[in-house]
């Protein structure tokens, strides 16, 4: 009998909920508190608009540590935080009163009782996360808001609401559906989905918090690092899911059933995927691929920002636009990374002097202009050669060393406009191409 | 004005009024489990096949939990619009003002004892539906000539026969009886025979060191051993009947009165069955919850209990019963004839003394105290009570 959907008990919920609105207690309750939220609505949009009008730059400075990723000043936490409680407070006070008065009179207000302790929980909550803002990005806290704080708030007032009336563990327990010959319950069915979302979004801000207060204050490597974490996120989400497969119980046979299904759907179907899911596996183990990294794929120089399970988020140099490149691709294409074993990078640059140039003196002046180079390696040290008597010029190899990679080009640059300003002082003749003819004359014409 | 609509003094009273359809929604709250509520759960569909457009939604809330449960939502203007309890939480419930009196409903054939559970400084605030007594439950396939005295009792638990006694204070109160205690003073005031209970306790100690006499003040323990066939004889009260029923088999149960001694009959303290309203509830759900109590209590579905449960119950209305057809309920009745009856306006002090036996009890049964001494505590307990305006 346990086994059959029971939609009767839910029925009788809302039988119950008619009976209770029915009377004129619970009524006269469910005004009152409905004419506090209007009035303290009223209220905190009208001291709201006050304090703006008061404080004009508020708005612009939130929205300025929005768009720069920042914390908000204190000053401004404080001005949000009044202006985020005024309506709840006045909320409060005014259930306060009224449940006073009313208890003394005699009144029920068991109602309004609960009411002033949810808003209790709601202005903590609120000051909770004003003081989120303090310690981390505007932009962070606003996103784990809507996606975590604020659902998990409101579930807890719906189960404290719900809890007036009826019996939450036996709501729970209520069998919606027959999923392969095993009952599935309410509470199942949230905890695998509400549960698992809530678990999956708070191991992501777990993942943050750690790397806000770990990385950010120590000398570990910070690609090394992240993909650990990340590795231990898909560690955690994995777990979830297993506790919650074990929670809901289900048939081993269906599961068994479920899972050979999905295996050949990832032999066919989801191949690509899950040969992505391998190799991002082995990216993070390996660690051949930390974000931080300075590769070279598909012909462009990219930085790596993020190793994720599937694919890799890169950034190109050339021109600020990221590529997100399925992982699989890291194994079957030829790679060339700057940062492997060691970050050094060696570039080069080639000049040509006119043949009146000395060539002693051209070597002398290079490695001088190298040497007063602040981003220039002592060591490896610079090496300048003559490497070729050329058409039009004597052509010399500069090689030099750097830390970055991605300073490369600039540094060339700064090194080229250099040489070119002490060769213009030194009077050394960058020359053009130049081609020497010679006339010779006609034999015929000779003949005749 | 929506704050006149929820005014304490509207909804005191429950009167009936003009005929009016008969539709609506009640929530009732009850503590029975088992074969009971399923019976219960089948008058109400009798009277949903009555009033099509009456939904009745029942709650099983476990006894020990009822009266908070139910204190709990009345603060808050919520609760059942019926409540099947016992008599016991009556002056309770009235004193905090959470149950209205019952005005003008019929009790003219309700048994006088069962009208005394609900009745409180002379006005009516519940319908009794059974009056329920202790009687001595035993294995039919173990025993074959139950004891008549507590002597043959004993006699029978040193011959190899196992007993359980529930043991609490008030659990084993009928006892007292048997030791020549008056339940009762010229003024028909509830009294304690401390001599008699010291005497009754002094049996029970020297009962306890009996390998065979199980004294515990689990129920649960009892129970399961009865229905394992662990005891021969247990104490019980009609509501077990089923379950023991169910477990031995349906002519395996053998019931009889309890054990007296001389002229001496045992004396258990009978207590009731009852239906409460709530105030809380609006006064068309009012009527609505004393028309379905009504029709829980009339003659007819009476009958339909007693039939079903085999007479397991003494219903608190006075209806003609066949004892052969129902000899579980032939005994009952005889039992409740000696029954002790604690009228509603004296339970609040019995309950002051009642808790101080609780705590001595133990003490005598452990030796920590004698039976005399303990039975001058409660006696002082009980005057000082009464001396108390």
């Amino acid at each position: 009998m346990y086994n059959q959907p029971n939609l009767t008990f839910l029925v009788d919920q809302i039988t119950k909920l008619l009976i209770f609105l029915a009377r004129s207690p619970v009524q006269m309750q469910l005004v009152v508190i409905l004419i506090s939220i209007l009035l303290s609505y009223g209220l905190s949009a009208w001291v709201r608009k006050k304090i703006l009008q008061q404080f004009k730059t508020f708005e612009m400075s939130v929205e300025q540590a929005l768009k720069a990723r920042k914390k908000v000043a204190p000053y401004w936490c404080g001005l949000a935080l009044i202006l985020d409680l005024v309506g709840g407070v006045f909320n409060l006070i005014v259930l306060t009163l009224v449940d006073n008065v009313l208890t003394r009179q005699g009144w029920i207000t068991g109602i309004l009782s609960t009411a002033i302790d949810l808003l209790w929980v709601y202005l903590f909550y609120r000051i909770f996360l004003i003081g989120l803002c303090l310690f981390f990005p505007i932009d962070q806290v606003k996103e784990y808001k809507f996606y975590f704080f604020r659902p998990l708030f409101i579930l807890y007032i719906l189960r404290e609401v719900l809890s007036l009336f009826l019996d939450i563990n036996q709501l729970l327990k209520v069998v919606v559906i027959n999923l392969f010959d095993s009952p599935v319950t309410l509470g199942e069915i949230l905890i695998s989905t509400v549960g698992l979302y809530l678990w999956i979004v708070a191991v992501s801000i777990l993942q943050y918090i750690v790397l806000q207060i770990i990385v950010d204050q120590s000398t570990l490597s910070s690609g090394a690092f992240h993909a650990s974490l990340t590795l231990i996120r898909y560690f955690l989400i994995g777990l979830g899911v297993v506790v919650i497969i074990g929670y809901v119980g289900f048939n081993p046979t269906a599961f068994a059933a479920i899972t050979g299904g999905l295996s050949v759907g990832i032999g066919f179907g989801l191949k690509e995927i899950f040969s992505d899911f391998v190799s991002g596996i082995f990216l993070l183990f390996e660690g051949s691929l930390r974000p931080g990294d300075i590769i070279e794929i598909g012909g462009e120089s990219t930085e790596v920002k993020k190793v994720s399970i599937r694919a890799t988020t890169v950034q190109v140099l050339k021109d600020n636009s990221e590529k997100i490149i399925p992982n699989q691709l890291f194994f079957t294409q030829e790679l060339k990374t700057m940062t492997g074993s060691d970050h050094r990078v060696r570039r080069s640059l080639t000049v040509g002097t006119s043949y009146n140039s000395n060539p002693q003196e051209v070597i002398k002046i290079l490695l001088e202009i190298v040497d007063q180079h602040p981003e220039v390696l002592n060591d490896p040290a610079p090496l300048v050669y003559l490497i070729n008597f050329g058409e039009s010029s004597l052509d010399f190899e500069m090689t030099v060393w750097l830390e970055n990679p991605i300073i490369g080009k600039r540094v060339i640059s700064e090194l080229a406009c250099q040489i070119w300003k002490t060769f213009a002082e030194k009077n050394i003749e960058i020359p053009y191409p130049q081609r020497d003819l010679h006339i010779r004359s006609d034999n015929k014409n000779q003949v005749s | 004005m929506f704050l006149t609509g929820c005014s304490l003094k509207g909804s005191e009273k429950i009167v009936e009024s003009q005929e009016e359809p008969v539709q609506g929604q009640i929530l009732v709250w009850h503590s029975f489990d088992g074969k009971i509520e399923e019976i219960i759960q089948q008058s109400f569909n009798d009277y949903r096949q009555l009033y099509p457009n009456v939904r009745i939604v029942s709650e099983y809330i476990p006894a020990d939990q009822l009266e908070q449960e139910f204190r709990q939502q009345f603060n808050r203007g919520l609760g059942p619009d019926i409540l099947l309890t016992t008599s016991g939480v009556i002056p309770s419930l009235i004193h905090d003002n959470l149950i209205p009196e019952i005005d003008d409903f019929d009790f003219s054939s309700y048994l006088p004892t069962a009208m005394s559970h609900v009745r409180y400084q002379g006005k009516i605030y519940g319908i009794p539906t059974s009056v329920m007594t202790q009687v001595l439950c035993y294995n039919k396939k173990k025993v074959k000539s139950p004891p008549q005295t507590l002597t043959e009792l004993l006699q029978q638990a040193k011959a190899g026969y196992s007993v359980g006694i529930w043991s609490t204070f008030t659990t084993t109160f009928w006892g007292v009886r048997v030791f020549g205690g008056k339940s009762f003073n010229a003024q028909g005031d509830f009294v304690f025979d401390q001599n008699s209970w010291a005497k009754w306790m002094e049996w029970l100690k020297n009962a306890q060191s009996e390998p065979n006499m199980i004294l515990t003040d689990s129920i649960d323990v009892l129970k399961q051993a009865f229905t394992n066939n662990r005891l021969a004889y247990v104490f019980c009260d009609s509501s077990q009947f089923t379950d023991y029923e169910q477990a031995l088999g349906k002519d395996n149960l053998g019931v009889t009165i309890l054990p007296g001694e001389g002229d001496n009959s045992a004396g258990p303290i009978l207590y009731s069955r009852v239906i409460l309203f709530n105030r809380m509830s609006s006064p068309k759900q009012q009527k609505l919850s004393q028309r379905l109590a009504q029709f829980f209590t009339n003659r007819e579905q009476i009958r339909k209990r007693l039939m079903i449960l085999r007479g397991s119950f003494i219903p608190a209305y006075q209806v003609n019963i066949n004892n052969r057809l129902f000899p579980l309920e032939a005994i009952l009745a005889q039992q409740a004839k000696t029954a002790i009856a604690i009228p509603l306006d004296q339970i609040q002090s019995a309950l002051v003394w009642v808790k101080e036996g609780n705590s001595l009890y133990p003490q005598v049964l452990a030796g920590s105290i004698t039976p005399e001494d303990a039975a001058q505590k409660i006696s002082e307990t009980v005057n000082q009570n009464l001396s108390q305006p």
